[in-house]
């Protein structure tokens, strides 16, 4: 395994919102609507386009599954997360 | 290959309603998805539920299932009866990794691709100790992964990796592995892997970020009048000095002794040994008189 081909999924990891469809395979309609419900912010908004860390993509991933795997709608989906972040002690404030 | 009890898979019995089978489906789902649950064996279990409810679910695909008869056990060698034919195409779950059984029964779900097909990602966990984690040793993970037939199919098995733990990955966060996900079809790209951290809570040591913190027990005199004290870290026995008029509760930092260039903060916790001698009572009470009288002079 090369090392370049690992990438560790923190703050400090920045993706486009093209990079974030590609990687999660969604659709940009999909990441506005996570948006537009609260369960993610982009963290700068440059050029016309979103920028999301690399938590926030591990989020996508994590809602796209809880959204069409087990069929949550996306306020459903939002307090899931929310209620794994408090299990997990790592609230967000 | 060997054939599969869909309605054991989902705990209900064979005649049970669709209703009720849609009930037991959404409940063992929730139960087993892997991202809200905390068995063991979550994603195969997950997989298990999904392909039986794919059969059950649905009408046609239930009563060909039937026609089976009910007479066959979990886990029997199992053959498509003669003239079956593979009436069925397209599939409501969305994904391709169904069991050999299934796929006997129920055709391949997936339309042949004309062009390069992406292999699907995947997702696991991957739980370490503290010391794994510091000792950064590769770890062998097992996936319920795809493999590509030389006919073009996938078919299931379990891959096994060896993972090295990239540096500076904290608990909870996840690590992308580009590439070792399910293999691509007509020399389409691989997926990738998600792994996401978890550290096992230690008795000895907490983790905060890629600090540690652990608590020392000190004598009353050496947190009164200083001295040097032995501390165990991850990276093996440090010694320590304790400054003169240290409290219980006082912090002190052991600089880069933590994870990937985080530090060890020790709390010191002061114990009053009891007395066993008389000798050392009497020297308490002397302690306590002289402790009164510097109190009274005050």
């Amino acid at each position: 395994m090369r090392e370049d081909d690992v990438q560790i999924l923190n703050e400090r990891v920045t993706f486009s919102l093209r990079q974030v469809c590609q990687t999660c395979r969604v659709d940009r309609a999909f990441v506005h609507e996570l948006v537009a419900e609260g369960i993610i912010q982009p963290r700068e908004e440059r050029d016309a386009e979103w920028y999301f860390d690399g938590v926030s993509l591990v989020r996508i991933r994590k809602a796209y599954r809880l959204h069409y795997e087990l069929d949550v709608n996306l306020p459903g989906v939002a307090l899931a997360l929310e209620l794994l972040d408090r299990l997990e002690g790592k609230s967000r404030g | 290959m060997e054939y599969t009890d869909y309605y054991k898979t989902l705990g209900v019995e064979r005649g049970t309603s669709k209703e009720d089978i849609k009930h037991a489906y959404r409940r063992l789902a929730r139960k087993y998805h892997p991202d809200v649950s905390t068995e063991p064996d979550a994603e195969a279990r997950f997989k298990e539920v999904g392909e039986a409810y794919e059969v059950l679910g649905d009408e046609e695909k239930r009563e060909a299932y039937d026609n089976l008869g009910a007479n066959w056990q979990e886990g029997q060698n199992f053959r498509a009866p003669p003239g079956w034919e593979q009436q069925f195409s397209g599939s409501r779950f969305g994904t391709e990794d169904f069991s050999d059984f299934f796929e006997s029964m129920f055709g391949r779900q997936r339309q042949a691709p004309r062009g390069p097909q992406q292999g699907s990602d995947q997702q696991a966990t991957l739980e370490v100790t503290l010391h794994q984690l510091y000792a950064r040793e590769p770890i062998e993970l097992t996936l319920d992964a795809q493999k590509l037939m030389e006919d073009g199919r996938y078919q299931r098995h379990k891959k096994r990796l060896k993972v090295t733990i990239p540096p500076g990955i904290e608990h909870g966060q996840s690590f992308r592995l580009k590439g070792q996900g399910n293999p691509g079809g007509n020399g389409g790209q691989p997926g990738d892997l998600f792994i996401e951290l978890r550290v096992r809570p230690d008795p000895k040591f907490r983790l905060e970020g890629s600090d540690v913190h652990s608590d020392v027990t000190v004598a009353p005199w050496l947190a009164v009048l200083g001295g040097e004290i032995n501390v165990i870290t991850l990276g093996g026995n440090v010694s320590l000095k304790v400054p003169a008029g240290s409290k219980s509760g006082s912090r002190l930092r052991l600089k880069g002794r933590g994870l990937s260039g985080g530090d060890h903060y020790v709390t010191l916790q002061i114990d009053v040994p009891q007395p066993v001698t008389e000798a050392q009572r009497r020297l308490y009470r002397e302690l306590a008189n002289l402790q009164e009288k510097a109190d009274a002079g005050r």
